[in-house]
């Protein structure tokens, strides 16, 4: 959605000796750009971010119910003892996903719950969002302990255009 | 009457003094759908727009009714701006000043309201991979816009009782409701998107024939 050439031809257009023709492009390309972007969000499958902290413990596999492919998450497990997952798809058909992680010795169940809103956003199309449930439980794990944040993955108004600051989405600490 | 048309010779008191009235139709608006459907910002859309014209007493002076029926679809920008599906029907009339510009041309320029009801609707999809897609659908029914225009164009003879009118207009409005933005509303034609989804602001071009009847 960011344009970042127009500022890049902002700064040529007003170094030309022809300024009185080029004042009202200028003026349009000024407008432009203190109007920023917008966030459209992923327009995609969403995905919570995973974070482990404490003792790392050797991951085997991340399984995801009710999915027709495991692809996405089993791509993301390279590494034998990942300290995050960046990516753990959500479920766009639920308002809640469950996955089971396998160690080497013990395995583990998380459930996150959440709130998924489709929705029309000008300069966009439909966007689609999660939130905090408004009722009900946010999570059930059997890990020793979870944490679980929310914030918007479609950001409201308009963004600069330098300094974009996406939504960040759903993100998780688990102590194994 | 005679003195206000007496400087545009005998072919002006034909055309703007002599009163007189028409009735026509919008010849190209669909056109293009059918020829360029995938170019083009609607597909395949039927518009039907019938117009009756008649002049005021006052020389050059003249009142424009128009009604219309459109239904097709909209373009497919992207899973996300997907095509709409319309129908519609609406109702317009204007006051009309017209200047002699030749013998075979008039310019003429023009204001007044708009009023349409429409329904629309389409099916967005968002892609799951991992755990399958979503697709829902949304509709609006019932939706009724009120709009003004504001319009300039020229009158051509073609011959003795026929007429070309191009055409070049500009509408505004507000519609009732508005979860989603509309594509192409029925007679106001291809919305721009705008900051908030009620208002409506359209231009667009205009051919229609007018066969004399009085």
């Amino acid at each position: 959605m960011c344009q970042e050439d127009v500022s890049n031809r902002l700064s040529k257009t007003s170094r030309t000796a022809l300024m009185k023709q080029l004042l009202p492009i200028i003026l349009v390309l000024s407008a432009i750009s203190v109007q920023g972007c917008v966030d459209c969000g992923p327009q995609a499958e969403l995905s919570a971010r995973i974070r482990f902290t404490g003792k790392s413990l050797k991951l085997d596999s991340v399984y995801a119910l009710n999915a027709v492919s495991q692809d996405a998450i089993t791509r993301q497990l390279a590494d034998a003892t990942p300290r995050h997952v960046d990516a753990l798809p959500i479920s766009l058909l639920s308002d809640t996903t469950t996955y089971v992680f396998r160690f080497a010795e013990r395995t583990d169940t998380l459930s996150i719950y959440y709130q998924r809103v489709f929705r029309y956003k000008g300069g966009c199309g439909f966007v689609t969002d999660a939130r905090e449930p408004a009722t009900g439980s946010h999570y059930y794990s059997t890990f020793s302990k979870t944490e679980i944040h929310y914030d918007t993955y479609v950001r409201p108004g308009q963004q600069p255009w330098l300094s974009s600051n996406p939504g960040a989405g759903i993100s998780i600490d688990i102590e194994p | 009457m005679i003195l206000m048309s007496a400087p545009f010779g005998t072919q002006a008191q034909d055309t703007l003094a002599r009163r007189a009235s028409y009735i026509g139709l919008d010849v190209i608006n669909s056109l293009p759908s059918v020829i360029f459907p995938k170019g083009y910002y609607i597909r395949y859309t039927t518009i039907i727009e019938p117009y009756y014209l008649f002049d005021l007493k006052k020389a050059g002076r003249r009142l424009y009714f128009g009604a219309g029926f459109a239904s097709g679809d909209t373009r497919q920008y992207s899973d996300f701006s997907p095509s709409q599906a319309f129908k519609g029907v609406y109702v317009r009339a204007a006051y009309e000043v017209r200047r002699m510009r030749s013998t075979r041309r008039i310019l003429y320029a023009g204001y007044g309201p708009v009023v349409s009801i429409a329904g629309y609707h389409g099916k967005y999809l968002f892609k799951g991979p991992t755990f399958g897609d979503y697709e829902r659908q949304f509709r609006e029914t019932n939706n009724i816009a009120l709009g003004f225009e504001g319009y300039f164009g020229f009158d051509f003879k073609l011959a003795k009782d026929w007429l070309l009118r191009l055409t070049f207009r500009n509408v505004m409005g507000r519609r009732s409701a508005a979860d989603s933005y509309v594509q192409y509303f029925p007679g106001f034609g291809y919305t721009i998107e705008g900051l908030n989804n009620r208002f409506l602001y359209s231009g667009g071009l205009s051919l229609q024939i007018h066969y004399k009847v009085r």
